[in-house]
């Protein structure tokens, strides 16, 4: 326990990542719970005002303070609410907290530095608060803050430069061939996770046309019905060859299932129609020697690893710039809140005891 | 700066000047994407455009024929056309990184062109003698030149992205650019569309040939067919799928290139066909 004074702004939160792993059960927590916890916050008179933001990594609740043991209770009730020890919580007060809220929206503390996702899901949770009128003046200027910082980070610095999913890299790869997926079909060979992740990021990229095979009739089924397309024998996968634009093998077989004769006649048929080969195969599905050809681009699990991983890395390169920029950011923020809170006293402010 | 001056080239350096704009604004977009905003460069191309046409206009008055009377007026013309269609078609390519393209490449020919004086030599009014159809023969050929022009473009770009795509290469440009899909539907209608011009204008051309044909060099006559010949084979194998779209693309860099060095012998079937013509002086 320390003193300090002038406490408004505290962060409790954990991670996947911080809590190694143990709050992913956690986190399947129900609605009610959460409006349980929004509730008893509501009711604490200590407890000015509040944002719950649950991801599916992360749960924090930012709160503005007006009594002298908010945080202590704050404290407890998250304990209660995850079942999980003390140490594994992080708690972030005003400035570091504000850095903090920088952080997470510019995403540089998620798992895969410069997603954007969670940009989205600090605003949904902001708005869904502000519309319960949960939020104090404090919260509201912090979190518009945040979000700027956020948007001024992924617009300066390449902390959000390409794509690191395997799915959304794919879909990339196959914009940059056929630009629209509009019309474009799509066959899918085996339903193994990876092959499923792709199709779907396909099918959310607007191709309508997935055609699904696998060995087990059922899966390819159930595949189909998740991405909208049609499942097909896996004995019949051959006669959709010619009329498929980007085909992704997925199988688990041990020899290659699809030659380069095989794919120098599907291109030969068409050849001002290109052909992605997407082969996530381990051994390779595909003969590597297929993308030779003209019109073939082909592209294996390891190619789009590769892809990642220099995406990943020219992210990291950014992430001393973005820090160093969101540290100077939240420290004028905090003073300009501070200078305010003295002046004019718009925000609460209070000599308080953190725990 | 008085060869700018003299006799609107002005107007044509700062056309060339709204072109040089929008390749900087361009590659500008391509370092800071976020901040780039793809109507400006439209803008600035657009302005450059009317600039061109007023310029050239003028000079159409002052000749009182299709301002096409030497090498000079030549290349105004043709970088007229090739803007004219980059801002028809430019909706295809994201970020406008075909104005990025077309504009250097205007700009670089417009340089080019105020940087020889003697390419503006004046030329004899009515310098194709007053007759409509030789004028459209010579028009039509200069928009067919800013079709292939375009085409030359698009399958560098092709040629880009299938590298950059065969290599396993991905960087911010190579998103900005068309996909392959879309570049070789854009040749294919740009082979279209610039044979169909060529041809009218081959046609017409024909016609006066049958007329005057003494007036007329067999080195034109040659070189004019060839680019014609060669660009229809290009038409016919792609429409057959007979090659592959890289061989297009590369026939179609080969082609312009060769399109643009018979100019020359065009030009010289010029003094042959006018005789009276004055001969060139320097404006300096």
């Amino acid at each position: 326990m320390k003193q300090e004074e002038h406490i408004t702004f505290l962060v409790v939160g954990a991670t996947v990542h911080s809590t190694e792993g143990m709050l992913h059960q956690t986190l399947l927590l129900e609605e009610e719970q959460l409006h349980a916890l929004s509730s008893s916050l509501d009711r604490d008179p200590n407890v000015s005002g509040h944002l719950i933001l649950k991801t599916c990594n992360r749960i924090e609740v930012y709160c503005s303070r007006s009594g002298l043991h908010a945080g202590e209770k704050i404290l407890q009730q998250f304990y209660e609410l995850l079942q999980i020890e003390e140490n594994l919580v992080y708690v972030h007060i005003n400035e570091n907290a504000t850095r903090h809220l920088m952080r997470v929206c510019s995403g540089l503390d998620s798992e895969i530095i410069g997603e954007t996702e969670i940009l989205g899901q600090v605003k949904c949770a902001y708005e869904t608060s502000t519309r319960a009128n949960k939020l104090t003046p404090l919260l509201h200027r912090i979190f518009q803050k945040s979000l700027q910082a956020a948007k001024w980070i992924r617009t300066n610095t390449q902390i959000g430069y390409g794509h690191v999913s395997l799915g959304n890299i794919a879909v990339e790869l196959a914009m940059r061939i056929h630009g629209n997926l509009n019309r474009k079909r799509i066959l899918l060979i085996g339903a193994g996770q990876v092959g499923k992740d792709v199709a779907i990021a396909l099918h959310s990229r607007g191709a309508p046309h997935i055609n699904v095979a696998n060995r087990t009739q059922k899966k390819a089924d159930e595949l189909a019905l998740l991405i909208n397309g049609t499942s097909i024998s896996f004995d019949t996968w051959q006669e959709h060859l010619d009329a498929s634009d980007i085909v992704i093998c997925s199988t688990s077989s041990t020899t290659e299932i699809l030659n380069q004769d095989a794919v120098a006649r599907i291109i030969g048929k068409r050849p001002s129609r290109p052909l992605f080969l997407i082969d996530l195969g381990m051994p390779h599905n595909i003969c590597g020697t297929a993308g030779d050809l003209e019109s073939v681009y082909l592209y294996t699990l390891k190619d789009i690893t590769e892809i990642a991983n220099r995406n990943l890395e020219q992210r990291k390169s950014e992430l001393a710039l973005a820090e160093s920029t969101l540290e100077k950011k939240a420290q004028r923020v905090w003073r300009e809140i501070e200078a305010r809170n003295s002046n004019n006293k718009i925000y609460p402010t209070l000599s308080t005891q953190e725990c | 700066m008085f060869l700018l001056m003299e006799n609107g080239r002005w107007l044509f350096a700062a056309g060339a000047f709204c072109y040089c704009i929008a390749t900087f604004y361009g590659l500008y977009g391509l370092i800071k994407p976020r901040q780039f905003r793809s109507n400006f460069i439209e803008c600035i191309l657009g302005a450059g455009l009317l600039i061109q046409l007023y310029a050239l206009w003028s000079r159409g008055i002052e000749t009182h024929s299709c301002p096409i009377g030497n090498p000079f007026e030549t290349f105004q013309f043709i970088t007229w056309a090739l803007i004219a269609l980059s801002l028809t078609v430019g909706r295809a390519f994201r970020k406008s990184l075909l104005g990025l393209f077309t504009g250097g490449l205007s700009c670089t020919l417009s340089i080019i062109s105020l940087a020889i004086p003697s390419w503006d030599y004046h030329a004899e009014p009515r310098i194709f003698g007053g007759n409509p159809w030789i004028e459209a023969h010579a028009s039509l050929a200069m928009v067919s030149y800013g079709f292939f022009l375009m085409l030359a473009l698009t399958s560098v770009m092709f040629l880009l992205q299938n590298q950059a795509l065969k290599k396993k290469l991905t960087t911010p440009l190579l998103e900005l650019l068309p996909s392959i899909y879309e570049l070789e539907q854009i040749h294919f209608r740009l082979l279209l569309v610039g044979n169909g011009i060529f041809t009218a204008s081959i046609l017409i051309g024909t016609l006066f040939y049958f007329r005057e044909a003494e007036h007329i060099l067999l080195a034109k006559l040659f070189f004019s067919i060839s680019v014609w010949v060669g660009y229809l084979v290009l038409l016919l194998l792609r429409i057959k799928e007979k090659i592959k779209p890289k061989t297009v693309a590369w026939g179609a860099i080969f082609l312009c290139v060769w399109a643009f060095l018979t100019l020359w012998p065009v030009e010289q079937n010029r003094g042959q066909q006018h005789s009276v013509v004055t001969q060139p002086e320097l404006k300096s």
